[in-house]
């Protein structure tokens, strides 16, 4: 049962970074690709916290630093006039270097042996299961994160963001600072990934400079599975959906992890092909449908 | 009729999640434990970040050893899992092998072993290729394993690397150091080289490092004029662009010290390194013993010295370098 827990959680800690992904791609409407270096961003910060015996100033630390790097790739599209997909790679890239100052010159820190959020936690219910014990905080980390999510896109802040996301030109005219909506949002979604990065490190008991590779797409895959699920009508299913998406991500990966049937060297693809069939299922169900409707309208026709 | 029919969508949407959910819970639950061991046969997990030669040869090592060792295919079997390069991944890789009911795990260089180390799952962990395992938080000491986890590592002999430089390469002043900064186990290697050279004052050094394996080439060019010789670490990323190395470095008689077979085979001039399928075959003889009944705590984890010297022919000719007599005898030549 660790597996299935254990993609529980991971589902719930990315399902951090999918939030965010959700603000930038869905919300806003502009492609950001700061991900892979804010998630270790966060992820570095809340190590080298942990390490001083602060895990909990670790964990808001990760969540700032991720809003700070956020903040310069949304300078970089708006004041400077720079591509988002460049502005986004350029603070990714640069942060590396960044991780790697926080991380003290190491490309790898290990906190087995420091305590930590999930440590900590265990030691509180120590008659509890320890895969319990790390559902229950990582459910409670993320529903804090959506509640206050939620709750920031009903604010009066919250809907200008929204609005610029959805008419740029609109929002300009009735005379909100649409450059400082954009920053904030791009804040707001590299804090939602600087926490994954930050619970993540605590987690898996270590922080190494590669661990943000890749984490771009697992978010959007994240996001656009969880879309399959819920409508896109509100923010809040939104949101809920990018969790959801998070979820089901990482047990279609245990799942193919599972299966004995391929080689090790497939992995890749194997995930690749399953994500690409659940997200091929929309288009597949309306083929099937249309079919339905051109077979009942030739019915009629003919009766 | 479009209203209904959206009602409809989102319907069949829902009937599809539960189907796959359920899906999902068959399989995760539809073994409730993994079977007994059935007739000794023993189950070994092996888990592999990335992809490269080196670890490759770590996995063949390792499992040649096995079977060396008697643990034939109808006495051992591997589950072998490789995250290609995706941490996320990595993760979850280690929670299945927590959850399957393995009798060993063998884990290859340190992000896997950390991971894996911090489940603790109730089979021992033996790690191929640590360069630090005390650094890395899996033993806190070598002699003595706490954690369920004990292993090989892979520290590489600088000060044997350097001496020998010193005999076959004299007229070198100054030496480059070569590597990425994003692999702990380059990092910690060069670390203990500049330690050593700066205690020692044989060499002056310059450092190069490279973030991304596009970057290789330029940073290599940057030693040119500089220094007479590059040292690179056990990095899997230089590794991987060793020819580009070599080219540069040829091409203006610089000698390229490696630290691996694969990268002398690939066109560096030498290198005093463990043999990987050594590394890995060390790593195997441990979970004999633990096989065998000794306690995981009874196994101490250790530096591997099993050094071999080799030298690329082909590079020295185009470096200029005359191999004397005494090393060509002991040592390997390829090409």
């Amino acid at each position: 049962m660790t597996l299935f827990f254990g993609s529980l959680h991971l589902g719930l800690i990315y399902g951090l970074m999918a939030l965010g992904i959700y603000i930038t791609f869905r919300i806003l409407d502009t492609p950001d690709l700061t991900a892979d270096g804010s998630f270790t961003l966060g992820l570095a910060v809340s190590a080298s916290m942990t390490v001083l015996g602060m895990p909990v100033y670790g964990i808001l630390l990760g969540i700032f630093a991720g809003a700070a790097a956020g903040a310069v790739t949304g300078i970089l599209q708006t004041k400077l006039n720079i591509h988002p997909i460049l502005a986004g790679i350029l603070t990714m890239s640069g942060l590396y270097t960044v991780n790697l100052f926080i991380l003290g010159d190491r490309s790898n820190v290990s906190l087995l042996g420091s305590p930590h959020l999930f440590s900590m936690a265990l030691t509180f219910f120590p008659h509890l299961d320890r895969d319990i014990v790390r559902l229950v905080l990582t459910f409670l980390l993320c529903l804090v994160c959506f509640a206050v999510l939620v709750w920031f896109f009903h604010t009066h802040l919250g809907l200008c963001v929204r609005a610029t996301g959805d008419n740029d030109a609109m929002v300009r005219a009735s005379s909100i600072n649409v450059d400082a909506m954009r920053v904030v949002a791009v804040a707001l979604s590299n804090a939602c990934t600087g926490f994954s990065g930050a619970v993540a490190a605590q987690y898996q008991g270590f922080a190494d400079i590669g661990a943000g590779v890749g984490m771009m797409v697992v978010g959007l895959a994240s996001v656009i599975i969880g879309e399959m699920f819920f409508s896109r009508r509100s923010v809040t299913l939104g949101l809920l959906a990018a969790i959801w998406g998070s979820i089901l991500y990482r047990l279609i990966i245990a799942l193919a992890l599972k299966s004995d049937f391929f080689p090790a060297y497939a992995l890749r693809l194997v995930s690749a092909l399953i994500v690409m069939i659940a997200l091929s299922l929309p288009a597949v169900r309306n083929r099937l449908k249309l079919a339905g409707l051109k077979r009942e309208a030739l019915r009629n026709a003919r009766g | 009729m479009m209203g209904i029919m959206g009602r409809n969508v989102g319907i069949s949407v829902k009937k599809m999640g539960v189907l796959f959910l359920a899906a999902l819970a068959v399989v995760f639950c539809g073994r409730v434990e993994a079977a007994p061991l059935k007739g000794g046969v023993y189950r070994v997990g092996i888990v592999q970040l990335i992809d490269n030669g080196a670890f490759a040869d770590m996995r063949e090592g390792y499992i040649a050893r096995m079977r060396e060792l008697g643990y034939g295919e109808d006495k051992m079997t591997f589950d072998y899992k490789n995250a290609q390069g995706d941490m996320s991944n990595l993760n979850s890789i280690c929670q299945k092998m927590a959850d399957s009911d393995l009798d060993a795990i063998v884990t290859i260089a340190t992000p896997p072993t950390q991971a894996m180390v911090n489940l603790s799952p109730k089979a021992p962990v033996f790690f191929i290729a640590v360069s630090n395992p005390v650094a890395a938080g899996v033993i806190t000491k070598m002699e003595k394993p706490d954690k369920n986890a004990t292993g090989t590592s892979n520290a590489i002999p600088v000060d044997e690397m350097f001496r020998l430089a010193a005999k076959i390469t004299p007229n070198v002043k100054t030496f480059g150091i070569l590597y990425s900064n994003g692999e702990v186990n380059a990092v910690n290697t060069a670390k203990a080289a500049k330690a050593f050279l700066d205690q020692t004052k044989l060499y002056a050094y310059k450092e190069a490092i490279a973030t991304s394996s596009s970057e290789v080439q330029q940073v290599a060019q940057s030693l040119v004029g500089a220094v007479e010789a590059i040292f690179i670490p056990n990095d899997s990323m230089i590794q991987s662009a060793m020819p580009q190395v070599v080219g540069v470095a040829n091409e203006a008689k610089i000698a390229t010290y490696g630290s691996s077979a694969v990268m002398v085979n690939s066109g560096a001039f030498a290198t005093i390194s463990i043999d990987d399928h050594v590394i890995g075959a060390r790593t195997a003889d441990m979970v004999d013993r633990y096989l065998k009944g000794a306690s995981v705590e009874d196994i101490p984890s250790v530096v591997i010295s099993d050094f071999v010297t080799l030298f690329n022919k082909t590079t020295a000719d185009a470096v200029g370098v005359e191999i004397p007599e005494e090393f060509a005898k002991n040592s390997v030549l390829v090409k």
